[in-house]
């Protein structure tokens, strides 16, 4: 059973870091707009499209 | 993106040039941005030229003195995909901006400044929005109060963030101690559950007690006071028993039980934060305030009219649907006063300004929309009344048992009657409702229903009369060509298109859209546009005219003649018709007292009214707003379905406001719930979804309560063990969900 005086840390410790990293994030204001970024990723930017779509024009 | 499919493309469909969702085949382009997007990417030069360009720089002018180098517009228009990437592409359009940030949801674009730039910027950074095809208005007033919103938001998101890790590593040290751990490593666990509480405790639990306080403080009524009086009577039970070294410990339960209802609180913040908060755009819509009575201005074409003044120009013509609702415009002579906020319809025109702001017109009836909004009644909701009575039983429950079971003895007495308080908290009430409520608005919004808050759902029910406005709610709004009497060619279309192509006035709307696939009109010399009677032209030595027929106007009709070189070629009957669902939608809304409430002149509304089957002695015309607002306060249990500018002071008056057309962010100043849609079928789905809300909120509160009448049994009598009530919280937790995710399907 002394495994879990490792495991048991080890596990708090992952636990508090992702917390931590949440906090981080949200205190960014990476969640404040969860639904712009869906759109934003719609398109391609024009560079690419023009790539895309040369072999296509005549 | 998700109509694609091979089958379509035999339906008259292809797909847009630039975003590839499918448009009719006469369209190139799904919409403006796409077309704007489009162009840019054959067109190496960025830069906006335009002859409107210079007089919407002016336009904007007042927003050269803004001091920050941030500001938020609010881009009335915004709709898809592409007008976030077209309006994100504002650093290309000007050197100065540095970034521009797209918040769908609110429809607002956030732009920054480079540091070294001046705000001189902003007027132009508007005028490319608006050339963008979007309507800007700067959110100045509000700049605080967003910024205090986004920072509450990310605070209670933070909040759930920790209850939720502690919850779910709390749950970890749990499951070995039901699974029949002894000892000392299970006292151990325990205490390292007690160790993970404190966060949610201190911190997470924060809105609840303010909550709380507010209830004994002011006598709010809220769910908050059992929320706080559960989870602290599971804390200290629980750090009672541990101490002890027997008994139960109800960490785990109190922490998931709170992680959940704080995640149904934030889901249902979010939902109804979509729109902008109703201050926020007041500073756009009340017109300048750098004029002075006595100074005379120059008015554009289509512009909006920034105070009320007397017409120094011979005439004007002016579009006041902000103030009577009407689509035809009205012909004003020198000396009348133009009101602010109407719309000027003439190629230009002088005025002298008497009132401005806040002392026009329009501006009290701003005001008296502000004032309003204070003296509406709060709604208590189902919920609320509930909480009330449950808080009120279980605590003299508690009390009275702990009371009578102390005399036998007194540490079980303790034990059971605060286990009680744990398992019998209202859970149901406590997130059920929310849950299900913030699921109805998502679904409303997906259906173009936006819904300020959820009170509506449940105050829908108590609604007995119904009003409508007339024009463009019961009818389209906009004039439509009807029929046409006598022959007419294709190249008379096309030179009456011709005629009508420089005008502003609802016929010339109306032909242009009855008659869309004309292109090389001719040119004709010397159009004219006369006022109140017609336009004139000519074309190969011949004299065309459209002008307003003077034996032929009826009062549901507006007759206009064809004449070329004087002679009456053909007559054009235009109406505003009926929409063609209303019929239907009205009857099956035959349970409520149906009205029409119209600024309109009598014949018509009676024609409109007889064809929807409304009583006659239900209908009220030739109403001015603030008549309106008199009908309706002198009505009970009232919904008024209306235009969002000009009922504006009925629909704020009404128990439900509900508006149909009108920027939306005027709307939903005076409106509770806004369409998105045009006509009534959305009012017919908004009352079909306020149903299914209203029953799927009663039946979590019936789960919830038979669940609690069964766990404050068990733990009266002594049978409530950690485990049981480990068992029992997750068990109805999931049954709630699961009843709000069928009845918001």
């Amino acid at each position: 059973m002394s495994i879990l005086a490792l495991m048991i840390p080890m596990a708090l410790i992952l636990g508090f870091g992702f917390t931590a990293a949440f906090l981080w994030a949200s205190a960014k204001g990476q969640f404040d707009d969860v639904e712009t970024p869906a759109h934003r990723i719609l398109l391609d930017d024009p560079q690419e499209r023009k790539e895309r779509e040369k072999p296509r024009t005549p | 993106m998700e109509h694609i499919s091979s089958s379509n493309k035999n339906l008259g469909l292809k797909p847009c040039l630039y975003c590839e969702n499918l448009v009719s085949v006469s369209a190139q382009f799904c919409c403006s941005a796409c077309e704007a997007l489009y162009k840019l990417e054959d067109n190496d030069n960025k830069s906006i030229q335009s002859d409107r360009f210079s007089k919407l720089l002016e336009k904007h002018q007042a927003l050269a003195q803004v001091p920050f180098t941030e500001l938020t517009f609010y881009a009335e228009g915004l709709h898809c995909s592409s007008c976030v990437h077209l309006l994100e592409k504002l650093p290309q359009f000007n050197d100065e901006v540095l970034e521009a940030r797209v918040h769908f949801g609110e429809s607002t674009v956030h732009v920054i400044l480079k540091s070294n730039s001046s705000s001189a910027a902003w007027p132009e950074v508007a005028a490319i929005i608006e050339e963008l095809g979007y309507q800007p208005t700067a959110l100045l007033a509000s700049h605080d109060l967003r910024e205090k919103q986004k920072q509450e938001n990310r605070r209670s998101l933070q909040r759930l963030g920790v209850a939720g890790a502690c919850a779910g590593n709390m749950m970890l040290f749990v499951v070995p101690v039901y699974g029949g751990l002894e000892g000392s490593l299970a006292t151990l666990f325990n205490w390292m559950s007690f160790v993970l509480f404190l966060p949610i405790l201190f911190y997470s639990a924060q809105p609840f007690y303010q909550g709380a306080w507010n209830f004994l403080k002011y006598r709010v009524i809220n769910v908050d006071l059992p929320i706080a009086i559960a989870m602290l009577s599971g804390f200290t039970l629980s750090t009672y028993n541990l101490i002890r070294g027997e008994g139960a410990v109800y960490f785990d339960s109190t922490a998931s039980f709170l992680f959940l209802i704080l995640a149904s609180r934030y889901l249902l913040k979010r939902v109804q934060q979509k729109y902008l908060h109703q201050d926020a755009l007041l500073e756009g819509i009340e017109g300048r305030r750098d004029l002075v009575p006595g100074s005379e201005i120059q008015i554009l074409q289509g512009e909006k009219i920034p105070a009320d003044g007397v017409l120094l120009s011979p005439q004007a013509e002016v579009d006041m649907s902000l103030f009577n609702g009407e689509s035809l415009p009205e012909l004003f002579r020198e000396g009348m006063t133009l009101f602010a906020g109407s719309r000027l319809l003439s190629p230009s025109a002088r005025l002298k300004v008497e009132k401005t702001a806040l002392e026009t017109r329009w501006g009290k009836i701003l005001q008296q929309l502000r004032a309003d909004s204070v003296e509406k009644s709060h709604f208590i909701t189902l919920s609320d009344k509930l909480a009330q009575g449950l808080i009120a039983g279980v605590t003299l429950l508690a009390v009275l048992f702990f009371i009578i079971y102390s005399q036998v003895d007194f540490n079980q007495a303790l034990e059971r009657s605060l286990a009680l308080i744990v398992i019998a908290c209202p859970c149901a009430l406590a997130f059920g409702s929310p849950l299900a409520y913030g699921l109805s608005l998502r679904k409303a919004q997906k259906r173009g229903i936006l819904v300020r808050h959820s009170d509506i759902f449940e105050k829908l029910k108590s609604i007995t009369n119904v009003y409508f406005d007339k024009t463009g709610t019961l009818t389209e709004g906009n004039l439509k060509l009807s029929f046409v009497a006598g022959e007419l060619t294709d190249e008379d279309k096309k030179k009456i298109l011709a005629l009508e192509s420089q005008s502003t006035h609802p016929v010339a709307f109306a032909l242009r859209k009855a008659w869309q696939n004309f292109s090389d009109l001719p040119i004709l010399n010397g159009t004219q546009e006369h006022l109140g009677q017609g336009v004139f032209g000519q074309c190969n030595g011949r004299a065309y005219s459209l002008t307003r027929s003077l034996e032929l106007n009826s009062l549901d009709h507006l007759v206009v003649e064809f004449c070329v070189d004087g002679f009456i070629k053909a007559h054009l009957f235009f109406e505003d018709p009926l929409r063609e669902e209303s019929k239907e939608v009205l009857e099956k809304l035959n349970h409520f007292n149906l009205h029409v409430l119209s600024g309109d002149k009598k014949q018509r509304v009676a024609k409109v009214a007889s064809l929807c089957k409304i009583p006659e002695g239900q209908c009220f015309a030739e109403m001015a707003p603030e008549q309106k607002l008199n009908v309706i306060k002198a009505s009970s249990h009232s919904c008024m379905i209306g235009d969002g500018a000009n009922d504006a002071l009925a629909l704020k008056a009404a128990d439900i406001g509900i508006a149909v057309k009108g920027s939306v962010d005027l709307s939903l100043m005076s409106a509770d719930v806004y369409f998105t849609r045009g006509g009534l079928m959305p009012f017919y789905e908004l009352l079909q979804i306020a149903a299914s809300a209203r029953k799927t909120v009663r039946r979590n509160l019936t789960i919830s309560l038979v669940y609690n009448f069964i766990g404050g049994t068990l733990a009266m009598s002594g049978f409530i063990s950690p485990m049981v009530a480990a068992i029992l919280m997750p068990i109805s937790s999931v049954l709630i969900i699961i009843s709000s995710l069928r009845g918001t399907r």
